[in-house]
């Protein structure tokens, strides 16, 4: 075992919550052989008791997690415990799996250290529990060094071990938090774990990765960046299952502790922007530093929260429910339009705004955004051209202000836009179901002088962030010869599209949607097809 | 190792390649060709409809340039430009050879194409290739369209353009095959009007 992969491990649980842990501790049960009965990562019911196992020698073990990173439990802390102390103690386990009247071994579990005094609070208390309660057996603990202990032993089987996984890892780890996620690097990661044979500890192996990697940008409260890793991990996972036929109940369960973490994060950004960015200026610091993407920036917001609030399982209270809609409602955007990469989150924010505004304002948003990618490639001029979205927001700033950046290695002025898009054939569509025959008149003679283009992915499996070598870049024409009806585009908007997905995610439109922010390229005219009708279930076609 | 500077290295390399790309690509032929990236996968193919996908061949250009360790040991920006120059135009010729080629085997499967047997190029047959194309008028009045020949062919289209303005019933079949062109051109434009 490497003295770096313990660093690492001890860096990340010193900073992490119970929540945050709890996954690793869950696995690191399971690969000492553990039978795992119950776990509240992702369930609300918690029974005094977090995670409830059954040990190699049959011993039934109840554990209830605390989060103390790099403190310590005290004693008054240990006061505030007792009620749910007592609940871990007495309550006895009903669970299917166990025989009523089994006897359980409490646990209580830190990942920091315990006082002296609560460890004589507890030996206390244990005399209480074996003098009244003859069935009940004593609390016992484990704290920060045995944690550690179990953490390092599991990781034996699970860290990656390729060096250039190694590298990659410590160079995700050492970048700053307050930046960008460094995408193609930690995308090696999660694809160099996940390649190859099937293996049971191949997701939490990635998500105990992702955990220790998440610990720099949770420093810095750079939630944005967060959210985007684990939905990068939870996209990866989804295909890696869907590489199986057939699925395990083990890794659903390992996919829906990625998903805890997905929504916990997206909940802290959106905590984060409620609380902290009340007046609606949207600066880190310095607009003469941002400038260039500050307009982009507000719709990427806008964008990841409109996400959240079409997810019926966000468990969004009514104040940041109603903070979010003022915020998506009310949100002024001009000059976001750079390129094509952002149109996902334009999308996003049209689903969250037609389910919750009468108005046909978001209709109108939407024209206009198909107006304006016709106007921008339709010219000649490729400097008013938007690129596509393969290109970051960052390559697009820097090409865009070149001569102020004085940076001339654009690749994007090698790579023509004229009348070329991405996405405005799916917009189109979208427009046709809503019955706008008219807006749809007028934008017809453009769309079909333009070439629609989309990544041909060979199957469902590729959807995930790695670059795919058998995808085939797909240019569609808009046949011309005979004159189209409106019937025609009616007839083609209302048949079913289907995305080119893992089935994961069929159920999941939330992940896939939140997914398409971060990699744009991947939100082709079916997954928008989709989309529109998973969010949208009243259009008119 | 020698001492080395990676990253000026990667700087250099790129300036260069982008150098050599933009001048490959220079010629008035080329340069009205846009081009686009592939960024995902390694093939490309344009639909037509919902069940008519034509694969497009991707065709790889090497090129080699030989360096004497005497002339290395001289080098400098000039130089360098020198061979960048050498590269470029290697380039430029295996993608213009590969251009024709496609256009040779498109208007084969096509039988868009016109044939004169080895006889002098005469307006007649300039009005018959002409008439076979699909032109636009987006751009110009005349036609969007571009003639490539060498430039020995100049004087022959100057006398060309004489003997069109000298023969009035010469000149009356050309606007009629353009007029044509143009009203083939207005009905795909009146096409893109969505009907009903």
């Amino acid at each position: 075992m490497s003295s770096e992969r313990e660093k690492l491990i001890e860096i990340w649980l010193d900073s992490a919550g119970e929540r945050q842990y709890q996954f690793a501790f869950r696995n690191s049960l399971l690969t000492a052989s553990y039978t795992i009965l119950h776990d509240t990562s992702h369930t609300a019911l918690e029974l005094g008791k977090d995670v409830i196992a059954v040990a190699p020698n049959g011993e039934l073990i109840a554990y209830q997690l605390k989060g103390n990173p790099g403190g310590r439990i005290t004693i008054s802390q240990w006061h505030e415990l007792i009620p749910q102390i007592n609940a871990l103690v007495h309550q006895p386990i009903f669970h299917p799996a166990v025989k009523n009247g089994t006897p359980h071994t409490p646990f209580l579990v830190t990942n920091g250290e315990i006082h002296e005094d609560v460890l004589a609070a507890i030996a206390a208390y244990n005399s209480s529990v074996s003098a009244n309660s003859p069935k009940a057996r004593g609390l016992r603990t484990i704290a920060r060094g045995q944690l550690l202990r179990m953490f390092f032993d599991s990781a034996d089987t699970l860290w990656p071990a390729g060096i250039q996984t190694q590298r990659n890892i410590l160079n995700v780890y050492a970048a700053a938090g307050n930046d960008e996620l460094p995408i193609r690097e930690f995308v090696e990661i999660l694809s160099s774990v996940l390649r190859g044979k099937y293996s049971d500890t191949a997701i939490p192996a990635v998500h105990l990765v992702t955990a220790i990697l998440a610990s720099n940008w949770i420093g810095h409260e750079n939630y944005f960046e967060l959210v985007k890793m684990y939905t990068l991990l939870a996209i990866s996972a989804a295909c890696y299952q869907a590489r199986w036929k057939r699925q395990r109940a083990k890794d659903k369960r390992f996919f829906d502790e990625i998903m805890f973490d997905v929504r916990s994060q997206t909940l802290s950004f959106i905590d984060d922007l409620l609380n902290n960015y009340k007046r609606p200026v949207f600066l880190n610091r310095d607009a003469f530093n941002e400038f260039g993407y500050y307009h982009p920036r507000k719709k990427m917001i806008a964008g990841v929260i409109s996400a959240a609030l079409l997810d019926r399982d966000m468990p969004l209270n009514q104040q940041q429910r109603d903070g979010l809609r003022d915020l998506v409602c009310n949100m002024k955007h001009s000059k976001f339009m750079l390129w094509e990469g952002i149109v996902p989150c334009c999308l996003a924010e049209f689903w969250a705004l037609s389910n919750f505004q009468g108005t046909r304002e978001p209709d109108r948003r939407l024209a206009i955004l198909a107006n304006d990618i016709l106007n921008s490639n339709g010219q000649e001029n490729p400097d008013y051209h938007l690129p596509g979205p393969y290109y970051s927001l960052g390559d697009v700033v820097r090409w865009k202000y070149k001569t102020l950046l004085q940076n001339f290695r654009s690749n994007i002025d090698q790579d023509d836009h004229y009348r070329r898009s991405w996405f405005v054939d799916a917009i189109f569509m979208v427009l046709v179901r809503r019955n706008y025959k008219q807006t749809c008149k007028l934008l017809w003679p453009s769309v079909t002088r333009f070439t629609h283009i989309r990544t041909q992915l060979p199957d469902s499996v590729s959807f995930g962030p790695m670059p795919c070598e058998n995808a085939i870049s797909e240019e569609k024409l808009i046949d011309t010869r005979t004159q189209k009806n409106w019937d025609d585009l009616t007839k083609e908007a209302s048949e079913t599209a289907t995305p080119e997905i893992p089935t994961e995610l069929l159920s999941r439109p939330f992940l896939t949607l939140l997914y398409c922010l971060f990699l744009p390229q991947r939100m082709d005219r079916n997954v928008i097809l989709w989309l529109d009708r998973q969010f949208c279930k009243s259009s008119w076609y | 190792m020698l001492p080395r500077i990676a990253s000026l290295d990667r700087e250099f390399s790129e300036a260069i390649q982008n150098y050599v790309r933009a001048r490959a690509r220079g010629t008035q032929l080329l340069s009205e060709i846009k081009a686009h990236m592939i960024h995902e996968g390694r093939d490309s193919a344009i639909r037509r409809s919902t069940n008519e996908l034509e694969h497009a061949r991707i065709q790889e250009s090497i090129v080699e340039t030989t360096m004497s360790f005497e002339e290395i040991d001289d080098v400098d920006l000039d130089y360098v430009i020198k061979k960048a120059n050498e590269i470029a135009a290697k380039f430029e010729e295996q993608m213009s050879r590969h251009l024709f080629q496609t256009m040779d085997e498109a208007t084969q499967k096509t039988g868009l194409r016109a044939d004169a047997g080895g006889k002098p190029l005469t307006n007649d047959l300039l009005i018959e290739m002409l008439s076979k194309m699909h032109m636009d008028f987006e751009k110009s009045q005349a036609g969007d369209m571009s003639i490539v020949a060498s430039p020995q062919m100049m004087p022959v289209f100057e006398r060309l353009g004489r003997e069109m303005e000298e023969n009035p019933a010469m000149k009356r079949r050309w606007d009629s095959m353009i007029e044509e062109k143009r009203n083939e051109f207005r009905e795909r434009e009146i096409n893109r009007n969505l009907v009903g």
